[in-house]
C-alpha cells in the first residue's frame, strides 16, 4: 500500500514548544489537578480509615501536579527566543521528531478529529443496534472516506466480521 | 521428580490431549493478539468447555490458553504498539521503536527467545525450590507485599520518561483512579459520585487499551502511510529472527537478571507480571552500556520485560500450589478449573497426589514452546501489517479493541471508559507523563491499600520496617527516590557552572 513520502519540517530539539502544545500541556495539568483535588476533598469527608490511603497518596500527588503546572506555565510564558541553543539531533531522535512534526500539521489534526468522531459514531451505532451491524457499517463508511479500493474494502470488512464471529460467537460464546 | 514429570507428560499426551493443547495455544495466541481479552479472561470464558474433559486434559487446555496469550500480546506490542495484555505494555517502548526502524522481526525474535528462556528458567527454579516452598512463601507477608508494590511504583516513576516529578504524578493519579469503588476497610462505596457503575471500580483492561491503543491509533490514522519509518532491510525475516536469538545470547546477563526478577515478583501474590516486566526493564537499562538507546529501539528493552513476564509464571506457581493463594489472575482461574474438576486446590495439593502438580508444570511449559514455534514460524510474517496503510490498520485495530473490551464484561460503559482513557493517554504521551506508570499503579492500587491496612492491623506501624525483607525494600525505596533527585541537583549545578564558564 502507500509509503510515507513527503518529509515534514523537523522541529529543532530544545526549542520552546508551539502555542497549541503549550496550551494542551496546561489543560492536561488542570485536568489532573481537578481530578486529584476532587479525590482529596472527597477523601476528607470519608469516615474511618477509608480515606487514609487516598489522602496519603492524593496530597503529594496534588502538590506534584501543581508543581508541574507551574513549570508548564513558566514555559508557556517564555519567549521563543529564550530557548537554549540545541544540539544536532541523532538519527533516532530525528525519526521521532519527524513524526512529531507530521502530527502537528493541520491535515494531521483534521484526520485525528475525523477518526475521533468516527469512533464515537461507531460506539453510538453499536449501542443502538449491535456490533454485527455497527462493525461493517462503520468500517465501510471510513474506508470509503479514505478512498480504499472497493475489493480491499470487501476483503477487510469480511475478514474483521469473520474473525469476530468465529472467535466470540463460536469459540468464546459471547453474544455481541 | 523426573519420573513424575515424564509420567505427567505421558498423561497429557493421551489423545485428544495434544489436539486440545494445540487448540488452546492457537486460541491463546489469538486472544493475546486481540487487544482487550487477556489470557486469564480467555481461560475464564473457556472454562465451561472443559466440563467434558478429564482433569489432566482440562489443565493442559486451560494452561495452553493462559500461558500462550503473552506471546500473542508481544506481537501487537511490537508491531503496532498496542499491548494485548498489561505485562506486554512495557514491550511497546522499545519494541515499537524497533519496528519504526525496520527491525520488527529482530524484536519479535528477541522477545520470543527471551520468553522461552524466562519460562524454562521460572519452571526449573520452581522445581528446585518446591521442597522449601512453605518456608519461602511464609517469609513474605503484608508488609513485604506493600513494600514490593511501593518500591516497584517508585522505580516505574523514576525510569519512565525523563521527568521524575511527572512520573510520580502519573503513578499518583493512577493510584487515585484505582481507589474508585468499594473501600477495602468497610466496603462502602467511595469516589463513585452516585454512579452504580463505579462501585466495581475502573477496570484495568479498558484503561490499558485506551491509554495505549488510543494514542497510537490516532497517530496511525493521521500518518496515513505505513508504520515503519525506515523500510525493512533486505535481510530475510528468518535471518532477522536469528538476530533476535543472537541478541538473547549476547545479552545473557540481562536475560538472567530479568528471569530472577520475574520469578521473585511471581512469588508475591498480587504483584503482576506488569511490575516484574517494568522492574526488569529498569534493571536492564541500568546494566546497559548504551543507556541512551533505551526508548529508541534497544533490544534489551524488549528482551528484559518479555523474559521477566514469563519467568513470573514460574514464581507464581509456588503460592498457588503450596497455599492455594493464586499468584495472579491466570492462576485464580486455574484454581477455579481444578475445583470444577474435583481436584482439591490449596495446601492439600502438595501433600496428596503430586501427579496433578507435575501435570500443571508440564502444561505450563510445553504450550509455551509450541506457541513460541508458531510465533517464530507464522507470527514473524505478521510484520507485513507494518506495511499496511496506517488509516486502514487504525480503523481495524480500533474496532477489534472496542469489541474486545465490550466482550469482557458486556458493559457499554466500559467502552466509554476506554474512550476517556484514549484521550487521556494521547495527552499523557504528548505532554511527557508516564502512561506505563499510570497503568501499573492502577493494577497495584488495590494491593497497596489493602496490604497497608493489613500491615497496620497485624503488625502495627512498626511492621513496615521491623521485618528484615520489608526493611531492605523500604531502604531501596528511599534510594530510588533520592537517586533521581541527586542526579537532578548534579545536572543543575553542572548547567549553572557551564553558564558561568561561558559568561566569563
Amino acid at each position: 500500500m502507500t509509503e510515507r513520502s513527503d518529509a515534514p519540517t523537523i522541529p529543532t530539539p530544545g526549542a520552546v514548544p508551539g502555542r497549541d502544545r503549550r496550551l494542551g500541556a496546561l489543560i492536561l495539568d488542570i485536568v489532573l489537578i481537578t481530578f486529584t483535588t476532587l479525590i482529596v476533598v472527597s477523601a476528607m469527608g470519608l469516615r474511618g480509615d477509608a480515606g487514609l490511603v487516598p489522602l496519603v497518596i492524593g496530597i503529594p500527588t496534588l502538590i506534584g501536579a501543581v508543581y508541574v503546572f507551574a513549570l508548564d506555565l513558566r514555559t508557556a510564558l517564555a519567549r521563543d527566543g529564550a530557548a537554549p541553543e540545541p544540539d544536532a539531533p541523532s538519527l533516532l531522535d530525528q525519526i521521532s521528531l519527524e513524526e512529531e512534526a507530521e502530527f502537528e500539521t493541520p491535515e494531521a489534526r483534521r484526520r485525528q478529529a475525523l477518526f475521533a468522531l468516527w469512533v464515537i459514531g461507531f460506539v453510538a451505532l453499536a449501542w443502538l443496534t449491535s456490533f454485527y451491524v455497527a462493525v461493517p457499517v462503520a468500517l465501510l463508511v471510513l474506508f470509503v472516506i479514505v478512498r480504499l479500493h472497493p475489493v480491499a474494502i470487501v476483503v477487510a470488512i469480511a475478514g474483521v466480521v469473520g474473525l469476530l464471529y468465529v472467535l466470540f460467537d463460536l469459540f468464546l460464546r459471547v453474544r455481541l | 521428580m523426573i519420573e513424575g514429570l515424564i509420567s505427567a507428560a505421558g498423561d497429557l499426551w493421551v489423545w485428544p490431549g495434544p489436539l486440545l493443547m494445540l487448540a488452546g495455544v492457537v486460541i491463546g495466541l489469538i486472544v493475546g493478539v486481540l487487544p482487550g481479552l487477556g489470557g486469564s479472561a480467555g481461560m475464564a470464558l473457556l472454562l465451561p468447555l472443559t466440563f467434558g474433559m478429564t482433569p489432566t486434559h482440562a489443565i493442559g487446555f486451560l494452561m495452553a490458553v493462559g500461558t500462550s496469550s503473552g506471546l500473542g500480546g508481544q506481537i501487537t506490542s511490537i508491531l503496532i504498539s498496542v499491548p494485548g495484555d498489561p505485562p506486554n505494555a512495557v514491550t511497546t517502548i522499545d519494541g515499537y521503536a524497533m519496528t519504526k526502524q525496520g527491525r520488527a522481526a529482530e524484536a519479535l525474535g528477541a522477545a520470543t527467545f527471551g520468553s522461552v528462556f524466562g519460562a524454562v528458567f521460572g519452571i526449573v527454579l520452581f522445581l528446585l525450590v518446591l521442597p522449601f516452598a512453605r518456608e519461602l512463601v511464609l517469609a513474605v507477608s503484608y508488609p513485604e507485599f506493600f513494600m514490593v508494590a511501593l518500591t516497584g511504583l517508585l522505580i516505574v516513576a523514576a525510569v519512565t520518561g525523563g521527568n521524575f516529578v511527572k512520573g510520580l504524578v502519573s503513578v499518583g493519579v493512577g493510584l487515585l483512579v484505582s481507589f474508585i469503588g468499594l473501600d477495602p476497610v468497610v466496603g462502602n462505596p467511595r469516589f463513585t459520585f452516585g454512579q452504580l457503575y463505579l462501585w466495581d471500580g475502573i477496570d484495568v483492561v479498558p484503561a490499558l487499551i485506551g491509554l495505549f491503543a488510543g494514542a497510537e491509533m490516532l497517530q496511525l490514522f493521521a500518518s496515513r502511510g505505513s508504520q515503519a519509518v525506515v523500510t525493512q532491510s533486505e535481510t530475510p525475516v528468518s535471518s532477522s529472527i536469528m538476530d533476535g536469538l543472537r541478541s538473547t545470547i549476547r545479552h545473557w546477563k540481562t536475560v538472567l537478571v530479568a528471569s530472577v526478577i520475574g520469578f521473585g515478583a511471581g512469588l508475591v501474590p498480587g504483584i503482576s507480571g506488569t511490575l516484574a516486566a517494568f522492574v526488569a526493564y529498569g534493571q536492564a537499562k541500568r546494566m546497559s552500556p548504551d543507556r541512551a538507546m533505551f526508548g529508541k529501539g534497544a533490544v534489551e528493552g524488549v528482551l528484559a520485560p518479555e523474559t521477566a513476564n514469563d519467568a513470573d509464571k514460574g514464581g507464581a506457581m509456588l503460592p498457588t500450589l503450596a497455599f492455594g493463594i493464586p499468584g495472579g489472575l491466570l492462576w485464580a482461574v486455574l484454581l477455579a478449573g481444578l475445583l470444577l474438576h474435583g481436584v482439591p486446590a490449596g495446601p492439600t495439593l502438595l501433600r496428596g497426589d503430586l501427579n496433578i502438580v507435575y501435570v500443571i508444570v508440564v502444561a505450563a511449559l510445553v504450550p509455551r514452546l509450541i506457541a513460541a514455534a508458531i510465533v517464530l514460524l507464522v507470527g514473524a510474517r505478521a510484520i507485513v501489517v507494518t506495511r499496511l496503510r496506517g488509516d486502514v490498520l487504525a480503523a481495524i485495530v480500533a474496532v477489534i479493541a472496542i469489541v474486545g473490551v465490550y466482550a469482557l464484561r458486556l458493559q457499554h460503559l466500559d467502552i466509554v471508559v476506554l474512550m476517556i482513557f484514549c484521550y487521556l493517554g494521547y495527552a499523557m504521551e504528548r505532554y511527557g507523563f508516564s502512561r506505563l506508570g499510570f497503568v501499573i499503579a492502577l493494577v497495584l492500587g488495590a494491593l497497596i491499600e489493602s496490604t497497608f491496612h493489613q500491615t497496620l492491623a497485624t503488625f502495627g506501624p512498626s511492621g513496615f520496617v521491623s521485618r528484615p525483607i520489608a526493611l531492605v525494600l523500604a531502604a531501596f525505596a528511599v534510594i530510588v527516590i533520592l537517586v533521581p533527585l541527586a542526579a537532578a541537583i548534579r545536572r543543575r549545578r553542572a548547567t549553572a557552572a557551564a553558564a558561568v564558564g561561558s559568561g566569563s
